[in-house]
């Protein structure tokens, strides 16, 4: 059915086909995207203090528990090396090594050499004073200091007194 | 390969926000974990060494930590650089296609369907990338159609405006009417 038809002729000439362009189809103004910061300064600073907190913080419990293992170690080796002394002195009458000798186990060779005396890693034990046919001497006992490499704390083991005191 | 293309820690970063926050955030949780692993392993022997009076216990917990700490921190330190190097690989694989799906999703909003996401080859996203661009296909299709239709209609009614026959009106109704029915596959 023709579409015009019934129409005023005045009506039949507003029919006509539009002959303009074809709108342009919608489309939303480009929004401006917002750059957010990469990390807020807050945040930032968040991240740092925990960083450094971790980083500070395990640095020390490291140091602090290691710097207890090796003074264990050191106090451990210089009991067992008197003890092996006063077993030697029992035994042959004379300790071994005689003052200013070293037995280590840090790298550098040792002046007291003994063949199956291992020392744990790092420890040097010096003959600090005495003689070894006399160790009991009140005067000049048989003294020796063990050290760490890795720690400042110095043991010292006197005959005359028998303990091991810290330095 | 242009010398802006060259793979530089900077172009890993492609949405830094995006993905420092990432990093961040796993690396924090990995820290936690280690933290528990280590506070797991070191702290019964931090306990035996410290609590214990037989000095010979004492000294096997010391020699054990000692030996822990010199191989634990060190593989601790080589752990956390592996998991960020992958942690920025990974997240760059991501970020990547995530910033070609943003920019084919501005020429979208901005009425241009002819880009398409084409991704590189160890990209994640791929069947996501692939989704949208058979979407995009098929959208331009249906867009094609009807700028063809209504070409069809405008001739038509050309045509009817020049003479106003019921067979030429006929066939611009049915024109319409196949216009109408591309429009009404879209559910708005």
């Amino acid at each position: 059915m023709p579409f015009n038809r019934g129409r005023a002729p005045h009506e039949r000439e507003t029919m006509n086909v539009r002959k303009k362009s074809r709108r342009p189809p919608y489309t939303k103004p480009a929004r401006k995207r917002e750059r957010k910061p990469v990390l807020t300064t807050a945040q930032l600073c968040v991240v740092a203090i925990v960083t450094v907190l971790v980083f500070v913080g395990g640095s020390i419990f490291l140091k602090i528990t290691s710097g207890s293992a090796y003074d264990i170690s050191t106090h451990h080796d210089l009991q067992l090396f008197a003890d092996f002394q006063k077993f030697h002195h029992a035994m042959n009458g004379t300790c071994l090594g005689e003052q200013g000798q070293v037995i280590r186990n840090d790298g550098i060779p040792s002046t007291l050499d003994l063949k199956k005396y291992t020392l744990s890693k790092g420890v040097a034990i010096f003959i600090v004073a005495g003689a070894p046919e006399d160790p009991y001497n009140e005067s000049n006992p048989f003294t020796m200091q063990a050290k760490h490499k890795k720690s400042d704390t110095v043991y010292e083991y006197s005959f005359a007194t028998d303990t091991i005191i810290e330095r | 390969m242009s010398q802006d293309h060259q793979r530089r820690l900077k172009n890993f970063f492609i949405n830094r926000s995006l993905q420092l926050r990432l990093v961040f955030i796993s690396l924090g949780y990995m820290a936690i974990m280690l933290g528990i692993t280590l506070s797991f392993t070191l702290l019964p022997i931090l306990r035996s060494m410290f609590e214990t009076s037989d000095p010979h216990t004492q000294y096997q917990s010391a020699q054990t930590f000692l030996l822990l700490a010199q191989r634990l921190v060190p593989a601790m330190l080589v752990l956390f650089f592996l998991f960020f190097s992958h942690l920025v690989i990974m997240t760059h694989r991501v970020c990547g296609p995530l910033v070609n799906f943003t920019h084919t999703f501005e020429c979208m909003a901005a009425g241009d369907f002819s880009r398409r996401i084409s991704l590189r080859q160890k990209d994640y996203l791929q069947d996501e990338a692939e989704m949208i661009n058979e979407v995009l296909d098929n959208l331009q299709d249906h867009i094609t159609s009807l700028q063809e239709e209504n070409q069809r209609l405008m001739k038509s009614l050309e045509k009817a405006e020049a003479d106003p026959t019921p067979a030429i009106l006929a066939v611009a109704r049915e024109q319409s009417q196949r216009i109408n029915d591309l429009v009404t596959a879209f559910q708005l």
